[in-house]
């Protein structure tokens, strides 16, 4: 009767293991993660932002975390604006490529060969250009400035996105449990409801997650190129541009902390975003 | 009683698949269909479900197809024809509600009904597939090589059940390379050539 009892003993040591609670707990670090800068920045208020000639280049201590610049401002406040800078341009981008990506899938999908071939283009196009250099280009031919990165970098975001759910929408429509549905006198809306949806929302919120990351990397990279931001805000692309003068003269933490941080917040944001991918799924979420 | 004439179906630029077959399935009988990989059996149970429309010829049958359809088509592979994201219970009652007798008598487990379609086991999905095709106004079941991939046990249980449900009535399409199963079940025998 051994053999008989060990493999429930096995059984329940794999419920109590369950990976979907390991993906909950990453997934709420790094939405711990955000809301911690979020909130860090507006707590902070106009710490970062005026000069403090009396404290100017110190190394990082208790009183100042991630030491100061040359004007004496506060790193560790400069570095939680810049990164709230980069979670609004990111929310802002993430969502308007999400609902581009979006759009033309639907079209993509439902609206005849004809506008599928003219999505498939477009992808095609723009996934075809160095994504940098048109980043780059759409930027300064609008001039500069917030407005500016937001469009480029909305722009240039969309594709991916665009084809997973163009794919995503014909497989399902062409499935055979669709088919079945259809045999059980479903029509197509509940189809639509109940078979399309519930497939096509995860992978939204995932994608649009996945974008998040994608977009703040993309505004900092244009902002350190001096294409992008205002050089006045303290954006993580700025902070990361004027570090460079510093240096060479030893002035490590100048460039470390602010791009340690925009590092977490990426990574905050690939947390969030494979855990939702995890728990939607009914395959992998128990594995 | 569903009636086919001369169907023919193809996709375009290619020859026919299915040409100029016309078959009869009547209340209470099991047909087997057999023939040749690729000679069209798939294609022509799912013309006779409705899943593809003919090119020409016409399919009549004496129920109404709005709603269910009395004509319903098991794949061999349910896994496909199940949505992954439901669960056992949901996936049935998208059909219909069945009652307590039919599902004891396929042995689909209330237990089942909390999970997901890659939790139970390929027979017992085929169980699961099966019971959800047999809503009331179902006249014909087309079951296209639904016991190719089980194990005799099973398929022996699945038949005995379907042996029975044709008895009260239903009139069952099956499609199958295994020469000894139809011998077995089926009243009469179709075989299919391949088209050259």
């Amino acid at each position: 009767m051994n053999h008989a009892v060990a493999p429930q003993a096995m059984n329940s040591l794999v419920i109590r293991s369950n990976n979907r609670i390991s993906t909950l707990m990453l997934t709420a670090l790094g939405l711990g993660g955000i809301l911690l800068v979020a909130l860090g920045s507006v707590l902070i208020g106009d710490r970062g932002i005026t000069m403090d000639f009396s404290a100017r280049m110190l190394a990082p201590s208790w009183q100042h975390w991630f030491g100061t610049d040359q004007f004496g401002h506060d790193m560790l406040a400069r570095t939680l604006h810049g990164l709230s800078l980069s979670l609004n341009v990111g929310l802002i981008t993430a969502a308007l490529s999400t609902a581009i990506a979006v759009v033309l899938a639907m079209l993509a999908a439902t609206g005849g060969r004809w506008a599928d071939a003219v999505v498939s283009f477009l992808i095609d196009t723009t996934l075809g250009l160095p994504h940098l250099m048109l980043l780059i280009l759409i930027a300064f031919a609008l001039g500069g400035g917030t407005t500016a990165v937001i469009i480029a970098v909305t722009l240039t975001h969309w594709p991916r996105l665009t084809r997973i759910l163009r794919a995503e929408i014909l497989q399902v429509r062409s499935a055979e449990y669709v088919q079945a549905s259809r045999q059980f006198g479903k029509s197509w809306w509940y189809i639509g409801r109940h078979h399309l949806l519930p497939h096509l929302l995860p992978q939204t919120l995932v994608g649009f997650t996945l974008l998040f990351p994608h977009a703040i990397l993309h505004e900092a990279a244009l902002t350190f190129l001096g294409f992008g931001l205002e050089p006045g805000k303290p954006a993580i692309g700025t902070l990361l541009a004027d570090s460079m003068r510093y240096l060479m003269a030893g002035n490590w933490w100048l460039g470390l902390f602010p791009g340690l941080g925009l590092l977490l917040l990426v990574l905050s944001f690939d947390a969030i975003g494979n855990g939702i991918r995890k728990l939607t799924d009914p395959r992998l979420s128990e594995v | 009683m569903l009636e086919a004439k001369c169907l023919t179906f193809g996709y375009p630029r290619q020859p026919a698949i299915v040409d100029g077959v016309s078959l009869t399935l009547r209340p209470g009988e099991i047909t087997g269909l057999t023939g040749p990989s690729g000679c069209g059996k798939s294609t022509l149970g799912r013309l006779l479900a409705g899943v593809l429309k003919p090119q020409s010829g016409s399919i009549q049958l004496a129920e109404p197809r709005g709603g269910v359809n009395p004509v319903q088509y098991l794949h061999q592979s349910p896994i496909f024809a199940v949505n992954p994201r439901w669960r056992i219970g949901r996936i049935i009652e998208e059909a219909w509600a069945p009652d307590e007798a039919t599902r004891e008598a396929l042995g689909v487990s209330r237990d089942w009904y909390n999970r997901f379609p890659h939790e139970i086991s390929g027979g017992e999905l085929q169980r699961v597939a099966i019971l959800r095709a047999l809503a009331p106004e179902v006249r014909y079941l087309i079951a296209d090589e639904i016991t190719a991939m089980l194990d005799p046990i099973t398929q022996a249980d699945i038949w005995s059940f379907l042996m029975q449900r044709s008895c009260e009535g239903l009139s069952i399409l099956a499609i199958s390379h295994d020469r000894h199963l139809l011998q077995r079940i089926a009243s009469k025998e179709i075989t299919l050539t391949r088209l050259e």
